[in-house]
């Protein structure tokens, strides 16, 4: 979600539901493992982390040859732009809303809910 | 206008909605292969219900339900209420006064009792997706400017009950809802997305949006704690310094309001019969509706001047000519004209104020259905069912938002 930009989002799912389902899942282990929950919890946790940082690390290697590749292939004289994704999802944001002159043609509302969602993140 | 459910024809076959007593039943845990995409218009008494395939322009649910919980009392003989049902919905728990507690999940637009809310809640998953095994995603009309303290408990009812959720605040929606798509781009069509003023008065808020081509800002959108249940508030204290002892209950109240309802210069005589202690009584309440309805213009003329002034000059014009009013209160006769009539009176350039139409109570879900549909896959909010671990099952509220009913 971070890489997506919905940082606030998932702020809020990290510090509320994340947190609630965790501690009910270190609360369950306690039952298997008396002592040792919060230790296998957190091995797991890193274990997963550094997988997803090694996906990232790996999209952003292989995203730029991809696009590459593409551009080589296309007969079209139109260049494709393809942006890696950011080295770390927490330095990622969501793109701000383009503003909109207010003479111009009717606006998708997929751009409009993306308007109301940037609004709710320079909020935040 | 009335309480009644309105079941709009369907575009597609509907199963029967498992009976309401099974609300606490726990969901299967299959995989959610089929995606039901719901627009919700969560209203303090009244909300609808749009919902629909993933992939497909079919409606296959349309709803109004009056947005109400009954708990069914102890001791209620077998066979009184349908099923056993321990819990009632909508209309049935309205049908049920005598034997239900009933209460309201929201007051002034905003969920004031979070148990009866899920309870609610659960009841429209069930009528969406009477499978139980759907992914639900629900985009849901928010009152304007609504605090994030409001959207978060929201968030927190839906969990488990919805899978992801997006909330927009309704004026907006209903400008979404309003819109006729066929016609944008059209040269004679003046698309209210792109420039227009919506007036939603519901039963606990009255919402006010400038609509513009872009999401509306917050000093775009008003909300004001007076709607519907604030005319019905301040006619039953004047009935009561009327008629003392009139043995009016909030919900007859509000049903006389609903056949009565005018702003502008007094209708009196006006007769309404009303039965007390048996008896047919003719009461006149010509001044009485009058003067609360009356109240209602007061209140949200001055927010829509405000917004008029923010709009700029070479908007304004047309938005003059595409003010709307929708919702509940739009039915109060009168109340397009009296706005108009005042705008011009203070030297606005041809105003023109319209009501939404028949489709009044539909609208915000219509436009929630329309946003559900375009919503990108990143934009959703996705819900976490963690209430497990923080809640027991559903039942009865310990401090409802009890309704004068009954």
């Amino acid at each position: 979600m971070r890489a997506r930009g919905l940082i606030a989002e998932a702020e809020r799912l990290h510090s509320h539901e994340f947190a609630a389902a965790l501690a009910a899942a270190e609360s369950e282990m306690e039952e298997i493992l008396p002592g040792h929950a919060s230790e296998e919890v957190r091995t797991l946790l890193d274990a997963e982390e550094t997988r997803v940082n090694e996906a990232l690390l790996l999209a952003e290697i292989l995203v730029p040859l991809i696009a590459e590749k593409i551009n080589l292939a296309r007969p079209s004289t139109e260049q494709v732009s393809v942006r890696a994704p950011a080295p770390h999802p927490r330095a990622s944001a969501r793109p701000a809303a383009v503003p909109r002159h207010r003479d111009d043609p009717a606006p998708s509302i997929a751009d409009l809910i993306d308007g109301m969602l940037g609004q709710e993140n320079s909020a935040h | 206008m009335t309480t009644a459910t309105l079941d709009k024809p369907t575009l597609s076959a509907q199963p029967a909605s498992p009976p309401p007593s099974d609300i606490s039943a726990p969901r299967q845990p299959a995989a959610k292969t089929k995606i039901v995409l719901v627009g919700f218009d969560f209203g303090t008494n009244k909300s609808c219900l749009l919902a629909g395939s993933a992939g497909s322009t079919d409606i296959a649910v349309s709803k109004v339900i009056p947005t109400v919980v009954g708990y069914v009392k102890d001791g209620i003989v077998d066979g009184i209420i349908a099923g056993n049902a321990r819990v009632l919905f909508g209309e049935d728990a309205l049908r049920a006064r005598l034997h239900v507690k009933m209460v309201a999940p929201l007051r002034e637009g905003i969920i004031a009792d979070p148990d009866v809310a899920r309870d609610f809640l659960k009841q429209v998953r069930a009528l969406a997706d009477p499978s139980g095994t759907a992914e639900i995603r629900a985009v849901i009309g928010m009152p304007a400017n609504a605090g994030e303290t409001a959207r978060d408990d929201v968030r927190r009812c839906a969990q488990g009950i919805f899978d992801r959720v997006l909330m927009i605040p309704e004026p907006f929606l209903a400008a979404l809802g309003y819109r006729e798509d066929s016609r944008v781009g059209q040269p004679n069509y003046v698309d209210p997305v792109t420039n227009s003023l919506f007036i939603d008065i519901g039963g606990g808020t009255s919402d006010l949006c400038l609509v513009q081509g872009v999401f509306p800002s917050r000093d775009d959108q008003v909300s004001i704690p007076f709607a519907g249940d604030a005319i019905d508030q301040l006619m039953q204290e004047e009935l009561d310094r009327t008629y003392p002892n009139n043995g009016l209950t909030r919900l007859r109240v509000r049903e006389i309001k609903e056949t009565h309802a005018y702003v502008g210069p007094s209708r009196k005589p006006l007769d309404v019969k009303v039965i007390l202690s048996g008896k047919a009584h003719q009461l006149e309440l010509g001044d009485v509706i009058g003067r609360a309805c009356n109240t209602l213009v007061d209140k949200i003329y001055p927010a829509l001047t405000t917004l008029i002034a923010r709009a700029s000059s070479d908007s304004v014009v047309t938005l003059l000519q595409n003010i709307v009013v929708t919702g509940g209160g739009s039915q109060i006769r009168g109340l397009d004209t009296v706005l108009q009539q005042r705008l011009i009176a203070d030297g606005y350039e041809a105003p023109k104020v319209k009501l939404a139409g028949h489709d009044f109570q539909r609208y915000v879900a219509i436009g929630a259905l329309k946003a559900s549909r375009a919503a990108r896959e990143n934009q959703w909010q996705v819900l976490l069912d963690c209430r497990k671990v923080s809640a027991g099952p559903p039942g009865p509220p310990s401090s409802p938002a009890q309704l004068a009913a009954g």
